[in-house]
């Protein structure tokens, strides 16, 4: 099957494509409804492998198989080694040895920028206590379209904010 | 979002490597629909994993209900949790416990009693017992001061937040 950039089935061709590949290194879906997630185990090793459009991401529970892996998928795909994350979708990444933090500051910067509050003072809690909110009352949004967005975007926010959820 | 932008979900390497999961509900949360809300978090080691705070389907008619509609969605999430995590170890993990406040809750979980307040709620009481019985979770109570469940299903002051944030593995220090 031949595909061309930018015609609507060329990402389900370079899905499919991948996992194709995958498959042949013997990695398996991890659930038949999930396409992100692939696993392989060889006796004790255990890699797992997540593919968001063109950007793979591996992990495993013992130091050997990812280079032999990476070597393989060379051999077919023009691919770059990031080496260790540091950065995956919008989620900044910080390694040391006996411990791993998520965080997503530079995108919170941004989106302060974005909706105008970079000059805010911070509040110590995300939602004031005893709020009542209704729908009858009060006054329309100016933008709602504006609204929508931000409230997507602070959603996206919760992958490493958990104390966010609620309020959002 | 200011004044906590550097905040981040810390992962430190620990001997103990094992899930537990917190679920709680609000009852009639929202007054314009009666509905209540769900939380739940799932917690492997020093961090959180999985959480959700989501709005249930239907009113709940008793706090036990909501709780237990709570407590489904998050056995659910513990199911496919232990997937994973049984496929790190290469091996079965022991059953999972899942802190909740209520006691009946518990009770219902364990015992086959059905009763008139309880029968509309079935088939997510089998999902529970299901799951109860085959050792894949077993409900524990828990206090007050360790429901971190409950920055998911209600607003709290700045103590609570701070202290279920901490226990979440939320912090502004990256390294060691």
């Amino acid at each position: 099957m031949k595909s061309l950039d930018g015609l609507k089935q060329a990402p389900r061709a370079w899905y499919e494509k991948l996992t194709e590949h995958l498959l042949k290194l013997n990695f398996n879906h991890f659930d038949l409804n999930d396409a992100t997630l692939f696993v392989k185990k060889v006796g004790k090793t255990v890699v797992y492998l997540v593919v968001y459009v063109d950007d793979l991401l591996m992990t495993r529970n013992n130091e050997s198989y990812i280079a032999s892996i990476k070597k393989e998928l060379g051999k077919s795909f023009e691919m770059t080694d990031l080496g260790y994350v540091h950065y995956y979708l919008g989620i900044e990444v910080t390694q040391h040895p006996k411990s791993i933090f998520l965080s997503q500051e530079k995108y919170i910067g941004d989106l302060l920028n974005r909706f105008g509050m970079t000059e805010c003072n911070p509040l110590t809690t995300p939602m004031e206590q005893n709020l009542k909110l209704t729908s009858i009352e009060g006054k329309e949004f100016e933008d709602e379209t504006k609204y929508k967005q931000l409230v997507g975007s602070l959603n996206y926010l919760t992958t490493t904010r958990p104390d966010i959820s609620f309020a959002i | 979002m200011k004044g906590t932008q550097d905040f981040g979900i810390k992962y430190t390497q620990v001997d103990d490597f094992s899930l537990i999961g917190y679920s709680d509900s609000d009852f009639d949360g929202d007054k314009e629909t009666g509905v209540s809300t769900s939380g739940y978090a799932m917690s492997l080691g020093s961090g959180a994993v999985s959480w959700r705070s989501r709005k249930q389907s239907v009113p709940a008619d008793s706090t036990t209900e909501a709780k237990y509609v709570a407590v489904a969605e998050a056995t659910k999430e513990i199911v496919w949790l232990r997937k994973v995590h049984e496929n790190l170890q290469v091996k079965k993990v022991q059953s999972t416990p899942l802190m909740i406040d209520n006691t009946f809750a518990i009770k219902l979980a364990k015992n086959l009693k059905f009763h008139d307040r309880t029968k509309h709620i079935n088939t997510k009481y089998d999902l529970i017992r299901h799951h109860v019985e085959a050792k894949t979770i077993h409900l524990r109570h828990c206090y007050t001061n360790e429901k971190i469940a409950d920055i998911f299903t209600k607003v709290l002051g700045r103590e609570k937040l701070e202290r279920f944030r901490t226990m979440l593995g939320l912090t502004n220090i990256p390294s060691d």
